[in-house]
Formats: C-alpha cells, sequence, structure tokens
C-alpha cells in the first residue's frame, strides 16, 4: 500500500470510528427519554477553581455544612415506622409525631428540639393551614386505636385486625388499609419530599433570590452551616436521606446506603438503568453533588463576590427533582404491579396500599411531572374520593375488592407522565 | 480705555484669578492635609471601611490580646507564689482585660462569633455549683457549651471576690489554681487567635466587602453591634438586674445577682466596677459610630458620623452624640446597677434612634429576625 493509500484509509476509518461514537451518544440520549440529565456530561462539568467532589463531601472540600435537624427527623420517622409494626401499638403515635415535650424518643438521633409534625406541608402550615398535618395525626390515632381494638383478631373483608405476608403480620383497617404503610409512605411526601422540592430548593431559599444569598458575610452561622444558600440545600439533601460520603453504595444491595427517599430511588435504579441507561440513585446523587459544587465555587466573602453558575445550578436542581420524582413513581408502579399480581388477599392489600401511599406522596410537588391532580386521578381510579384529595379520601377504599383493571388504569395514568414506566419492569 | 489701563485692569484681574484659585489649593490642601473623608461618592465605603478595621476593630481586638497575654502571665505568677501582692498583681490584670474584653465584645461578627467570643467568655451569672465541680473534675472544656456557665471572666470575678480571704482559698486547694492557669490560657489562646485573623484575609475582605446590602460590612457591622448592645450591654448589664427587657415598659422580677462583676460587688460593697464596665462598652459603640474619632472633631479618621453630615443629617447625629453623652451621665451618677430605670432608658433611647433614624437613613436593612433557621 503506498502512503497515499494508506493515508485515505486511516481517513477513513477516523471518519467511521467518529460516526460510531455520535452514534452512540446520541442512541444514549435518545435511550434516556424524560429521564434525560439537564445537566449534560457530567464529566465535562468544569468549575472555576473548585474541584466537583465524587461524594457529597459535606465534611471536606464542600464544608461547612450541616443539616442536623433533617437527620433527627428522619430518626424520629424510623422511630414512629418500627413502633407503628408492634402490636398492639401502646405509643402515642400522634404525641411522637409532635415530639411532645421533647421527649419522646429513645434513640439519641432522634432526640432533640424537632418535630415532624410542623414540617408536614409545611408552607401552609406555617400559614395557618395545618390541615394535612392535622390528618397524618388522625391517622395515627385511627392505627393506635384499631391496634389496640384488633391486634388479636384475623382481617377480613369488613373486619379490622391481622393479615400475614410473609414471616410478617400487619394490622390492617375493616377496608383493608394498612395503615403504618400510609403514615410512612405518606410522610415521605408530605414532609421530606414536600419540604425538599417545593420548600429548600425554591428560588428564595437554595436559589438566586434567597435574602441572604452565597456569602459568609450575611449569617452569624457561616463556620456551622456555610452560606444560606448552601445551608438550605443541604437541608434538601437531608431529606433525601442518603448517607452522604458513600450512596449509592451498590455493595449494600438492600438499600445502598439511603433511607426512605434515598432508599426507594436506589430499589429501582437498576431497572431504570437497564430501560434508559439512567441509574436514577447516581443520577440524583450527580445533580446534589454538582448543585452544592456550583454554590461552593460561587460563594464569596460577600454579596458583592458572589459568582453562581445559575444556569448549571438550574440544572442540577431540576435533576434532583427529576430522579427523585421518578424514584417515587418507580415504587407506586412497582407496588401497583406487585398488587395485580399478587395471589392472596393479604398480599394486595399490603401492597395496594403501598402504591395508594406513594402516589398520595407524590401530589406534593407543585412542579412535578406528575401534577397534583393527576396524582388524584390515579387515586380516584382506585376508589379514592373524588371530591376529598386529601388524605381523608382514602377511608371510602374498600382495598379487598380493588380490581386489577381499577390498578391497571392508574398505572396508565402514571405512565403519562413518566413514559415507558409500566414497561420498565417494576 | 487706554490700552496700558486695560491691561493693567486684565491684569488685576487675572491676579485676582490667580489668588482664588491659589486659596482654593490651600483650603482643599489644608482639607487634605486633614485627612478627611471625601464621602460624596456614596456608592464607595472603602475608606469607611478601612478606617473601622484599622482605627476601631483591630486596635480592640489588639489591645484585648495584650491584656489576656498579660492575665496569663499574672496568673502565672500568682500561682508560682500565693501571696497579695501577685493577687493584687492578678486583679488588677483581670481588670485591665475585662475592661478591653468590652470593646472587643462589641465587634461580635465575623471571626468573632465564629469563633464564639462572648458566650465562651463572659456568660453571667456564673452557675457556682458547676463551676466547683468543674474544679474537682480537673476536666475542662472550655469551648464547651456544658462548661459554658463555668467559664471566663465571671469565673475568675468569683474565684478571686468570692471570699474575704482569697489567698486562703487557693493555698488550701491546688486544684483552683490548675484551672484559672488553662482558663487564662483559653483566654488568652482566643484572644490571640481572633488579632491574627483579624490581621489576616480578614481584614481585606472587611475593606473590599462593599455596599449596604445584607451581608455586607457596613450592614453586618451596624447590625452585629446594635444586636450586641441589645441584647449584651441593655439587657445583660442593665435590664435583667433591674427588672426591665425589651424597648417597651415591661417590667420582670429584678433580680440584683444577675449583674457583671457580682462577686466583686459584694466584696467592694457598690457596684462601681460593674458599671466601668457598661461605660466601656458604650463608649466602644461610640467610637464605632464616630470612627475612633473620639475627639469629635470633623477632621480626622470620621465614622458613620460623617457618612450622616455629608448627607445633610447633622440633626441626627447631634441626636446621637447627645444620647451617648446622657448615657454617660447616668453611668457616672450611681454607684450601683439596681434602682431607677434612667440608665436602661437612656441606653434604650441610642437604640431608637438608630433604628428609626440612623438606619434609614444609610438604607441599611435592620436585620431583626434574618437569623438562618433550621
Amino acid at each position: 500500500m503506498n502512503s497515499l493509500t494508506r493515508l485515505f484509509t486511516l481517513f477513513i476509518a477516523l471518519i467511521t470510528l467518529s460516526y460510531c461514537g455520535t452514534t452512540n451518544t446520541e442512541e444514549e440520549v435518545d435511550k434516556a427519554g424524560f429521564l434525560k440529565s439537564n445537566l449534560g456530561d457530567i464529566n465535562s462539568i468544569a468549575l472555576t477553581n473548585f474541584t466537583i467532589p465524587s461524594s457529597y463531601d459535606i465534611e471536606g472540600s464542600l464544608a461547612p455544612g450541616a443539616y442536623n435537624g433533617q437527620k433527627r427527623r428522619l430518626a424520629q420517622l424510623k422511630e414512629i415506622a418500627d413502633s407503628s409494626r408492634n402490636e398492639p401499638i401502646k405509643w402515642d403515635l400522634k404525641a411522637a409525631i409532635a415530639n411532645e415535650n421533647y421527649d419522646m424518643f429513645n434513640s439519641a438521633d432522634a432526640q432533640g428540639g424537632s418535630n415532624i409534625r410542623t414540617k408536614i406541608d409545611e408552607l401552609n402550615f406555617d400559614a395557618g393551614n395545618t390541615s394535612v398535618a392535622d390528618d397524618f395525626a388522625s391517622l395515627a390515632d385511627l392505627l393506635v386505636q384499631s391496634s389496640q381494638t384488633n391486634y388479636t383478631v384475623d382481617a377480613s373483608n369488613g373486619t379490622a385486625g391481622m393479615i400475614t405476608t410473609g414471616s410478617k403480620k400487619r394490622h390492617v383497617s375493616a377496608n383493608g388499609l394498612e395503615y403504618a404503610q400510609i403514615l410512612e409512605k405518606g410522610l415521605y411526601g408530605a414532609m421530606m419530599y414536600d419540604q425538599m422540592v417545593d420548600d429548600y430548593l425554591r428560588d428564595s431559599q437554595a436559589g438566586k433570590d434567597n435574602e441572604l444569598g452565597n456569602n459568609e458575610s450575611s449569617i452569624d452561622n457561616y463556620a456551622s452551616y456555610g452560606t444560606s444558600r448552601q445551608h438550605k440545600f443541604d437541608e434538601a439533601f437531608g431529606y433525601f436521606g442518603a448517607n452522604a460520603a458513600t450512596y449509592p453504595n451498590s455493595g449494600n444491595t438492600s438499600s445502598g446506603d439511603g433511607m426512605f427517599l434515598a432508599n426507594y430511588t436506589f430499589d429501582f435504579s437498576d431497572e431504570t438503568e437497564a430501560a434508559y441507561g439512567v441509574n436514577l440513585a447516581q443520577a440524583a446523587m450527580n445533580a446534589f453533588i454538582v448543585g452544592r459544587s456550583v454554590l461552593k465555587a460561587g460563594q464569596g466573602f460577600g454579596p458583592s463576590q458572589e459568582s453562581v453558575n445559575e444556569d448549571l445550578f438550574v440544572a442540577a436542581r431540576a435533576d434532583i427533582k427529576l430522579y427523585v420524582e421518578a424514584g417515587l413513581a418507580a415504587a407506586a408502579m412497582h407496588y401497583l404491579n406487585d398488587a395485580i399480581a399478587d395471589v392472596s388477599d393479604a398480599d394486595k392489600i399490603h401492597h395496594l396500599s403501598e402504591a395508594l401511599a406513594f402516589i398520595y406522596a407524590m401530589s406534593f410537588n407543585s412542579e412535578g411531572r406528575l401534577t397534583a391532580e393527576e396524582a388524584h386521578n390515579a387515586l380516584i381510579a382506585m376508589g379514592w374520593s373524588s371530591s376529598d384529595s386529601s388524605l381523608n379520601g382514602i377511608y371510602g377504599i374498600n382495598l379487598w375488592t380493588v380490581t386489577d383493571d381499577q390498578m391497571t388504569s392508574a398505572i396508565n395514568i402514571l405512565d403519562q407522565s413518566f413514559p415507558g414506566f409500566k414497561d420498565a419492569n417494576f | 480705555m487706554q490700552i496700558s489701563k486695560m491691561i493693567f485692569v486684565k491684569f488685576k484681574r487675572f491676579q485676582a484669578l490667580l489668588l482664588s484659585l491659589l486659596l482654593a489649593c490651600f483650603i482643599i490642601s489644608c482639607d487634605g492635609e486633614e485627612g478627611a473623608l471625601d464621602l460624596s461618592g456614596q456608592d464607595d465605603h472603602t475608606e469607611l471601611l478601612t478606617n473601622q478595621v484599622n482605627n476601631v476593630i483591630i486596635p480592640s481586638i489588639s489591645n484585648y490580646k495584650d491584656a489576656t497575654e498579660t492575665l496569663y502571665l499574672s496568673a502565672n505568677n500568682f500561682c508560682s507564689s500565693i501571696n497579695d501582692s501577685n493577687l493584687n498583681s492578678f486583679r488588677d490584670a483581670y481588670h485591665n482585660t475585662y475592661k478591653s474584653f468590652q470593646s472587643a465584645a462589641l465587634h461580635n461578627y465575623y471571626a468573632n462569633i465564629n469563633y464564639d467570643l462572648v458566650n465562651t467568655t463572659n456568660l453571667f451569672p456564673i452557675d457556682t455549683l458547676l463551676l466547683k465541680n468543674t474544679i474537682i473534675s480537673s476536666t475542662y472544656n472550655f469551648s464547651s457549651e456544658s462548661q459554658k456557665r463555668a467559664n471566663g471572666f465571671p469565673a475568675i470575678d468569683y474565684l478571686i471576690y468570692s471570699s474575704q480571704n482569697t489567698i486562703n482559698l487557693f493555698t488550701s486547694d491546688e486544684k483552683k489554681c490548675s484551672y484559672l492557669l488553662k482558663l487564662t490560657e483559653s483566654i488568652k489562646n482566643k484572644a490571640v487567635q481572633l488579632d491574627e485573623m483579624w490581621g489576616g484575609s480578614l481584614k481585606e475582605n472587611f475593606i473590599s466587602n462593599d455596599g449596604v446590602e445584607i451581608g455586607s460590612s457596613i450592614h453586618v457591622q451596624l447590625n452585629s453591634s446594635l444586636s450586641y448592645y441589645e441584647d449584651h450591654i441593655r439587657e445583660n448589664k442593665v435590664g435583667l438586674p433591674i427588672g426591665r427587657i425589651g424597648p417597651l415598659d415591661s417590667p420582670i422580677e429584678a433580680d440584683p445577682s444577675k449583674i457583671e462583676a457580682y462577686y466583686q460587688s459584694l466584696y467592694d460593697g457598690n457596684d462601681l466596677f460593674a458599671l466601668s464596665l457598661v461605660k466601656e462598652s458604650i463608649q466602644e459603640m461610640e467610637d464605632l459610630y464616630l470612627g475612633g474619632n473620639t475627639l469629635r472633631n470633623n477632621l480626622i479618621n470620621s465614622g458613620y458620623d460623617r457618612l450622616l453630615i455629608s448627607r445633610g443629617h447633622s440633626e441626627v447625629d447631634s441626636d446621637i452624640k447627645s444620647q451617648f453623652d446622657l448615657i454617660y451621665s447616668k453611668i457616672d451618677e450611681r454607684t450601683s446597677i439596681s434602682g431607677d430605670t434612667d440608665l436602661y432608658d437612656a441606653i434604650q433611647g441610642l437604640i431608637t434612634i438608630m433604628k428609626s433614624d440612623l438606619f434609614p437613613l444609610l438604607n441599611i436593612q435592620d436585620a431583626d429576625g434574618k437569623n438562618d433557621g433550621d
């Protein structure tokens, strides 16, 4: 081969290679569909004078920062959820949610001057509308009262008592509603998800309109909490429930080192990776890391020295909302699929209770892919009150009699907001 | 007019113009030599901030640091040889340090608040039982929340004034000296650390953080010092002992034991030292307002007063200066913190003027309730 021919061959080979590369990238983007990241290629993001860490390095390069109140509330919810599996329940769960006298909890992590109640649907709560928090208080009371009355009774359609799923006994109402699931997973939405997406991530908190900004100077406690915007962002991260240093830990197959929202986001990441090429847990964590890094890189001593890359921040925030919401949607889909596939009524009403709670939880996002109205429609398909989208609307459902068709209708409604999820094998 | 006359007249006019120009230059140059601030360009406060950090903040911190070093040395001398002479020297060093602390503490922002200067050095009243137990256990953590009522100057006050026989108190229990040495060392170390920080990058950051928006140095300095003034001077030093809190007439139960340097007051039979501490803290507030120009002349080292005057608000400046004078007169005319509310009212009066006049005129937002929450 003469040199001209060799050069020509090399040129053709290069063209072919680069063409193939482009095709792969485009395929990946196409495959991602609605789960496509707003951040683009995470590896190509570079910040001025700051190296993005590989974890949410709150004790290292992202320091100072803290989210103690969020850790405490998650520990409180864990203690409440664990206790709600006792039969009979002897603890006053309503008082525990309010952490009355600030002495309701046993674990050191849960003790302190924080409570769950005032953080339920907080923006409305603070404005004087405590109805959502009151609904959860009533639910907690119903659970405790029903448990104490019926813990020796075998449940059946019309009779409150115990069902058995696998090796676990669970308490359900006469309508087959597993109160404990609604309480725990409902609070994922009404407290954690709501606090994260509708409160701390909004413009006036972690965003560009925060009055105290992204500087050391405007707050007294910078050394403990970082700038005001950083602290709000950390608080949003705190409600996610991920271990800052290790999540998503693939070595821990049960939770990925995440609890509650982070746990469920992790649980369906393999499926989304297979179907969309997007690992939900990793993508959510990437967005938290990039968002916090953008704030760290752009902080100044005073307000005039701030230089936050707002476009990148907004993209990271959009990713957080997208992937956490997708995790909730995947969980709802998963439990609906399970309930349809279940052979026993006990399994069905257990899984259906979880699905109802997850869909209800998703309504606490004013800018979600699934609107509150659409979430309500999915719930209505399974018997939820059409005139009452509040938690009270659940009590009219008889879970024993909800049909596969009804659940399939709910799946189809969800799939319109999360195209392809019904076929993603959750 | 003859040409020669015209030339003469023109020359005269030129001469007059030249003279005027020279006179103007002389006036400007005199003004310049005296160092008056040019505050006509009100968007740039670099000069004001430079003056604040060089002539108000750093001298306060630096004086305090020097005093704490003497205090620590004096404590070592006393504990090496416990006698009346060394006790008197230590008491003098303590008085001097406690007074200089009043100035440093007023600047309760940036490094000072990050290192929790006030809460680790001057929370009173002391918890005597906690202090005794801390001394007995010989386990100290002067940065901890749990020991904050067994810490700082109130602890020293208790150790050297609670007994009529202080010498015996120390010779009979060597743990008291162990505690005293560690405490004074801790106070000194923190002061040295703060002095280094203010002299380092914080100084440049303070100066370059211009503007009046939330987080600007002016906003932080005025709001934080006024907040200290409200909580620690009005309330803690005067209000709680006489039974007053807040700006309104809302009496609470008076507790004369809640004064600064309480045990010395018992020892001396009067509150003169406690009153001198109040005066020191007020003087630092005035120093901040005047930019270190305690002579109150219009020429050098001007501060917020010049900012007001340059904007045509001399009457507010006069009101503020008169209020400081009133506070001093109320301090000087008493020997006890307790008693009538005149001193409290005079101290409150300054807050009223600052919040209703100074802050709005300088476009400073009152930061009450703006703290970051959980």
